[in-house]
Parts: structure tokens; sequence; C-alpha cells
């Protein structure tokens, strides 16, 4: 091996100082090829949720739903509703934005919608709550706005806005 | 963030092992050229049919392996203890008639295939041959003495 190595070094290359130069694209290109995977450590291309909470009419709505998630992938939203008075409201129903659930594909309620996207909650008594929960799969591409409203007796409580992002 | 990590973990991995494995391992590709051949289609494919279908997943992908295959190709090029770490230097096997027999050993080339490649260089007979080298891409260059022409040639199965 020693023989090896010394003979090794006739065949050396010129020492020529190793500098870093790039072309002009590639200023421009690798920065942003680099950019990809730093912002998708940094959570930009995952799933996120968020919460909303609207408080009218002595009534509480909170909705937690799917802020951005990919192509095909499965996200909760979640409604809880809570009567804040101290008298009982009838014919309760929470009404899911059509335009926007229509955005997702495998959508499923618990309980079971009666309606187009319109789930009744019947009662709610003084300081009650209920909670709904869907599952959402997503099938659109791109920003998906809706809103989600608490109804009694037909009508409008409280409305919380949502909007989804779907990446390819 | 999880596709960042498992791309980066099968990259470290695979570079390793065949950095570990040895030059006639690789022999038709580079080390980058094998792991890119190698993972890109796999990225691809967990894309369209896996778990994630989403474009964006392969996209990260295989935006993350290509960033590491910049960087390293950056990295090897700017310091050469780098360079050698990973995809080593080449190693003489024959010079002005004496085989290295522990380089011979240590790389799996034997004399049969030393002397089949220096044929196939047009070289007819040991003395005629000054430089027998495999590359760190895995390929035996043979030089001949007179006119000191190079033929670089690829490995044939031995």
């Amino acid at each position: 091996m020693k023989e090896e190595a010394s003979t090794r070094a006739l065949l050396k290359a010129p020492a020529i100082r190793r500098r870093l130069k790039f072309w002009r694209h590639q200023w421009v290109a690798v920065p942003l090829l680099l950019a990809i995977p730093i912002l998708a450590v940094s959570g930009v291309f995952g799933e996120k949720s968020w919460e909303l909470t609207q408080m009218k009419n002595d009534v509480r709505i909170r909705v937690k739903y799917p802020e951005r998630f990919r192509y095909n992938q499965l996200q909760p939203i979640e409604v809880v509703v809570e009567n804040l008075a101290n008298t009982t409201l009838k014919d309760v129903e929470v009404r899911f934005d059509t335009a926007y659930i229509n955005k997702f594909s495998n959508v499923s309620f618990i309980p079971e919608p009666h309606n187009a996207y319109r789930i009744k909650l019947n009662t709610l008594g003084p300081k009650e709550q209920q909670e709904i929960a869907a599952e959402i799969q997503a099938k659109d591409y791109g920003k998906h706005a809706g809103s989600v409203e608490v109804l009694a007796e037909g009508a409008v409580l409280a409305k919380v806005d949502i909007s989804t992002i779907v990446f390819p | 963030m999880e596709t960042v990590l498992r791309v980066l973990i099968i990259y470290a991995f695979i570079t390793i092992v065949l950095r570990i494995l040895g030059k006639r391992e690789l022999s038709e590709l580079s080390p980058y050229e094998l792991v890119m051949v190698m993972l890109v289609p796999e990225l691809a494919t967990q894309g369209l049919n896996r778990n994630d279908y989403s474009i964006t997943n392969s996209i990260i992908g295989i935006s993350t392996l290509l960033s590491l295959v910049f960087l390293n190709s950056v990295l090897t090029y700017r310091f050469k203890k780098i360079s050698e770490a990973i995809e080593g230097a080449p190693s003489i096997l024959f010079h002005d008639g004496k085989f290295f027999e522990d380089t011979m050993h240590r790389e799996r080339v034997s004399a049969d295939e030393i002397i089949s490649e220096m044929h196939s260089a047009g070289i007819e007979t040991l003395g005629e041959l000054k430089w027998v080298i495999l590359e760190p891409d895995g390929k035996l260059s043979c030089i001949r003495k007179e006119n000191q022409n190079s033929t670089r040639l690829e490995n044939i199965g031995a």
C-alpha cells in the first residue's frame, strides 16, 4: 500500500485553488430550489388547522377547520355551539356553506345533516353546548371560502367565515 | 417536514453505503447519478400513488434531493477533503511492470481483468503498459508506455 501511495503522487493534479463561481441563471434558480425544502421544513406546505370563535345573540360558535392541506388528505372540522343565555333555544341548526363543502369529497358529518349541509341540534338549553364533527377530503386545488352559521327558528344567530387552501 | 427528513436520511444512507462498497460496484454510474436514478423515480411514484398523493409532496421531495446533490457538488469541489471522503481517490493497480496486489484485493480487480482491459485498449503485452488506474467512478484507465496515449475503458463484467 505504501508503494501504491507513493506511486499515486506521480499522478497528482496541479494545485489550483478551488473557487466557487456560478452562472447567472444559477444565482436565481438555486436559491429558489433551496427555498422549497426550507419552506417545507418550516411548515409552509404542511397541514394547518385554525380556530375561530364568534359570539353573538347570546350564542357562541367555535369552528376548528383546516386552513391548508394537500390534495386527497382528510381533515376534520369541529363546530361547537354554546347557548350563553338563560333561555332555551329551539329549532337550532348549523348550516355549512354548500359552495364550500362541494369543493371537497368524502364529506361526512356527525350528526348527519338532514338537508344539504344543515344539521339539526333541536333544542339547546341554557349554558348547554353541542358539538358537530365533520371530515372532508381535499379535492379541488386552490382557496375555498365559505361560512358556518347557527340558526334558531330560521334566523341566523351567529356566523363564522372560514377559508381553506388546498395544495395540488 | 417529514418528506425533507426522509430524503435527507435516505440520501445520506445510500451515499455512505455506496462509498463503503467501493468503486467497482458503481462501474457505469457516478455515486450521484446512481443516487439520483434510485431516488427520483421513488419520490415521484410516492407523490402519485402512495399515502400522500399530492404533487406538492413530490416537488418537495425532488427539490430536497436536487438541493442535496447541488450542495454536495459545491462542497466536494470547494473542499478537497470532502471530495476524497465522498468520491474517493483513484487507485493505482499497475505501474511500470508491477501489480499493486493489496490495492487489487481491496478493489476486487483481478489480474485477468486487467489483462482483458489491456487487450481491449489495444495493448498486447504488460511490457507496453505504463499505468492501470481504477478511477473513482469504477472505470479502468489503461495508459500505454511508448506514446503515452490514454485509453479509458468501460468495465466489462469480470
